[in-house]
């Protein structure tokens, strides 16, 4: 008698087709609404400007075009502001992450004599700021105005990533720690090589996160330096987004005016270069963060439920 | 391990080390714009000469050109310039013609330091720390010259123009500028572009260019003018009329549309009803123009084209940009913005373009003549950098400044441009008896239509334009209006001189933190927040709750202490019953 073949698979129910059919439909939707605007970014970048806005494209080049990304990277300042933010987010990543491990080692020590003050210190500075003009006048006596500083200086430590990270260490059994003094390691040594090694994931998540924050930081440019020459990428990008804003407002204020001089329109390839940009700034971040995510996601939970 | 723990630490430590050294090393660095210019001398930069200068310009032969400040001394020198335009061509200073030139032609190259986005932080922050560049300019209602002004951080304009630019005071600029310029203190800090004197108002009214290319107006395709009935619609209603003629017969487009002015308020609408932003009543009375008996027909005229689909949702939510696609789309079949639109084809039809309307009846434009941009020079700056920019003022103001920022290379009058941006020609002078030296200068009308066609594209790369309007001080003679040669204007200032007046006390200044300025602001903050609730109202009876149900929120924002205010300025500073231009 033959004997009937079994299924292993499980069966769905009704319900359960329901909910998948749900979740891709939710899954699909996401990912349209994500993918979508970079995908125009692209089809708008590769089509020529002034007709790419008369036709409105929706999924294809019009007039594809390599002009707007010639423009962008033979421009001498954009060019320039891609290798400036390149450098400031390799710095700050290193040094960051470097001053935050330190400092967060030292803060989870007992030994460390007046830790809970020290901790308070840094706390207080999460909540209460002094504001652009004070900050700016620190940094003017501090000489660090209209300098590479003013990107890593300030940023050396952030108290957030501070707290991830010490919650991190604090995981790590003592014994450990203990271990490595009986033989003699000195502080150090047992961060060096027993802590960091350890901590992989947050220190991947916090080069992370200080990564993407000095890549898109366009703020610190805008107010602390006057120097185009070290502008980053992001300021830039945002001073593209800002000259049509302020195109309207000059446009408005001289038609009350009356004035005929200086009358403004766009050109309309200034969005096409301006999603060029774009496309050129966020590949670097996309090329990276696949190689970190896993260390990402690891990192961030095991901090947020320690935090 | 320990090899490259021992590399990284090491490598840690070059990298602060340099970065704090670079901190350290920064007050001697000349390329600190605002903190080192009080104590450093801008350096002579040879290397800031252009590498390669077009064509130059032909030698005007003019006796008075002779003996200026920016002949005399042309020796290299940088000096900083704030420039309150994020993307301004002022930061790629030396890389067009025009830029160049004046490189050449007097010594002076720019370093320029503008803001990012498009509020004031980066101008407060310089004037809170006291580290203005040694040439400042911004519009001129900038909330922050008051302050500077306050704390003698601008230097005394006429004291300047005796030290170093003598004619700059004595023959460049109308001594009518200098007293409007002139604070309560008896000194010039700032001059002003685009301000009219007696002599250049009346200049700008016998050559037709009072209305001008940013004349608010309708734009209509002209192919599907030829299809309606009423061709030149007087009123609001016969507007409405042909609008939905259009729709009838072209039911994809948009008949009517105002996209990128009309987010959060009527903006150019206005002017199509006879309205402005504030509203002078029979007894000098001031207030915000939603009192005035017109707005509210306004609304209701917007509200019965929004529900009879003339207008859509567009009109409401679009950017400038949006604006753009779709007229070039050809999406919609009137619109409005500025004369400057005039021949914009639409991608639909190559045959055809958008023309200005006729004004209706009731349109009317009511000006102040204020100015566009203040520029002053820094009391801190050094010597040199403020015989620098007095020399550049002198310069502006000067007929060779005036040709090389403004016109472009000179040609005669039987050349033609030739499509050459970079070394031209642009324009030719043609006799002229009611102008300066009974000559005007004229652009080519080819240049000027291929300005018309891309505006700041011509601009970018021709230079010309971009920098007039922070040095010049005259209204009319000496900007880029007198080079203007064309029927269109002509023909505008026929339509719409009738419709524009001046009333120059309706100019207010609010002080910060006022009072009236709260008011005003939240009154502002009302209108957009009922702007698409009156336009989308499913009624007209709808629409009037809307509007008295705002008219008592603008009352409990104390709207009385503003327009106490306003009515007290407007009649101190003069202020009676409007004359029309004509």
């Amino acid at each position: 008698m033959k004997a009937k073949k079994v299924s292993n698979a499980i069966r769905l129910t009704t319900e359960d087709k329901v909910v998948n059919g749900v979740a891709i439909f939710i899954g699909l939707f996401t990912f349209l609404v994500t993918v979508y605007p970079i995908y125009y970014c692209l089809i708008y970048a590769f089509s020529d400007g002034t007709m790419a806005m008369a036709k409105q494209i929706y999924l294809f080049p019009t007039s594809p075009t390599l002009d707007n990304f010639r423009a962008v990277l033979t421009d001498k300042l954009l060019v320039n502001s891609f290798l400036i933010s390149v450098a400031r987010t390799a710095t700050a990543v290193v040094t960051s992450v470097a001053f935050t491990a330190l400092t967060a080692y030292a803060l989870t020590r007992k030994e460390l004599v007046g830790r809970r003050i020290y901790s308070m210190i840094a706390m207080f500075t999460m909540y209460f700021g002094g504001g652009v003009i004070p900050t700016y006048l620190l940094y003017r006596s501090l000489h660090i105005l209209n300098t590479f500083s003013v990107y890593i200086l300030p940023g050396l430590l952030s108290v957030y990533n501070m707290l991830l990270m010490m919650a991190f260490f604090r995981d790590i059994p003592e014994s450990l720690v203990e271990s490595a003094q009986l033989d003699g390691a000195n502080e150090l040594k047992i961060l060096t090589r027993i802590i960091l090694p350890l901590s992989t994931p947050i220190l991947a998540t916090i080069g992370l996160f200080v990564g993407v924050g000095a890549w898109n930081d366009w703020y610190t440019a805008a107010y602390f330096i006057n120097d185009q020459d070290l502008m980053p990428m992001s300021t830039i990008l945002m001073k593209l987004v800002s000259a049509a804003d302020a195109a309207r407002k000059a446009r408005e204020m001289l038609a009350d005016a009356g004035g005929g001089a200086g009358m403004v329109k766009k050109g309309t390839t200034s969005v096409s270069i301006q999603y060029a940009t774009m496309l050129v700034s966020i590949i670097p971040v996309m090329c990276v963060y696949p190689f970190v995510q896993k260390y990402f996601v690891k990192g961030i939970m095991v901090g947020a439920i320690k935090a | 391990m320990k090899k490259w723990t021992k590399l990284f630490a090491l490598m840690l430590a070059v990298v602060l080390l340099c970065t704090a050294l670079s901190a350290c090393g920064q007050s001697g660095n000349t390329s600190q714009a605002p903190s080192s210019t009080p104590n450093s001398t801008p350096q002579s930069t040879p290397e800031s000469k252009p590498e390669s200068t077009p064509e130059s310009t032909p030698e005007v032969s003019d006796t008075s050109e002779e003996g200026y400040a920016w002949q005399a001394n042309t020796d290299p020198i940088t000096i900083t310039i704030y420039v309150d335009d994020p993307g301004t061509m002022w930061e790629k200073w030396g890389t067009d013609p025009v830029s160049q030139r004046v490189t050449e032609k007097t010594g002076i190259s720019f370093k320029c330091i503008a803001p990012v986005s498009s509020d004031d932080t980066k101008l407060t922050l310089l004037v809170a720390s006291d580290e203005l560049p040694d040439y400042v300019t911004a519009n001129y209602n900038a909330s922050q010259w008051d302050s500077m002004y306050k704390q003698g951080q601008l230097a005394d304009l006429e004291a300047l123009s005796d030290q170093y630019a003598p004619k700059l005071k004595s023959e460049l600029v109308d001594p009518e500028v200098w007293e409007h310029c002139r604070t309560e203190d008896g000194h010039v800090y700032t001059l002003l572009s685009c301000w009219n004197s007696t002599e250049t108002f009346e200049w700008l009214k016998s050559h037709d260019h009072i209305v001008s290319s940013n004349q608010p107006v309708a734009l209509i395709r002209q192919d599907y003018l030829e299809e309606v009935t009423n061709k030149n619609p007087t009123t609001p209603d016969e507007f409405h009329d042909m609008c939905m003629e259009i729709k009838e017969k072209h039911p994809d487009t948009i008949p009517f549309y105002t996209g990128g002015l009309t987010g959060s308020g009527p903006s150019y609408l206005l002017y199509m009803f006879g309205l402005g932003t504030y509203y002078v009543d029979e007894n000098l009375n001031v207030s915000r123009s939603f009192h005035n008996p017109n707005y509210l027909g306004m609304l209701k005229w917007v509200n019965r084209m929004v529900n009879d689909g003339l207008m859509t949702e567009d009109s409401f939510v679009d950017t400038d940009n949006d604006k753009d696609a779709k007229s070039l789309a050809g999406k919609v079949a009137t619109y409005v913005w500025t004369v400057g639109e005039t021949y914009k084809v639409p991608a639909d039809n190559p045959d055809t373009y958008y023309y200005p309307m006729g004004p209706w009846d009731g349109y009317e434009q009511v000006r102040t003549n204020n100015g566009y941009i203040r520029f002053g020079v820094s009391a801190k700056a050094s010597d040199e950098a403020k015989d620098a920019c007095m020399r550049f003022l002198e310069f502006g103001n000067s007929l060779e400044g005036f040709e090389t920022l403004v016109c472009g290379i000179e040609g005669t009058k039987d050349d033609d441009y030739t499509g050459d941006l970079i070394n031209g020609p642009h324009f030719y002078y043609e006799d002229d008896p009611t102008s300066p030296g009974g000559r005007k200068a004229t652009w080519y009308e080819s240049f000027y239509n291929a300005k018309l066609a891309d505006w700041s594209g011509v601009e970018m790369k021709s230079g010309l334009g971009g920098y007039h309007s922070y040095v010049f001080t005259s209204g009319i003679y000496q900007t880029e209006t007198e080079t203007m040669k064309s029927d269109l204007s002509t023909e505008m200032n026929e339509l719409y001189l009738d419709h524009v007046r001046y009333d120059d006390p309706l100019l207010f200044s609010f002080e910060a933190g006022s009072d009236a300025l709260v008011a005003n602001q939240t009154i502002t903050s009302l209108i957009a927040e009922y702007w698409t609730q009156w336009a989308f109202a499913p009624n007209e009876e709808e629409v009037e709750r809307l509007y008295n149900e705002f008219l008592q929120r603008a009352a409990d924002s104390d709207e009385a202490t503003l327009n106490q205010w306003l009515t007290e300025k407007y009649q101190s500073a003069g202020g009676s019953t409007p004359t029309p231009v004509k």
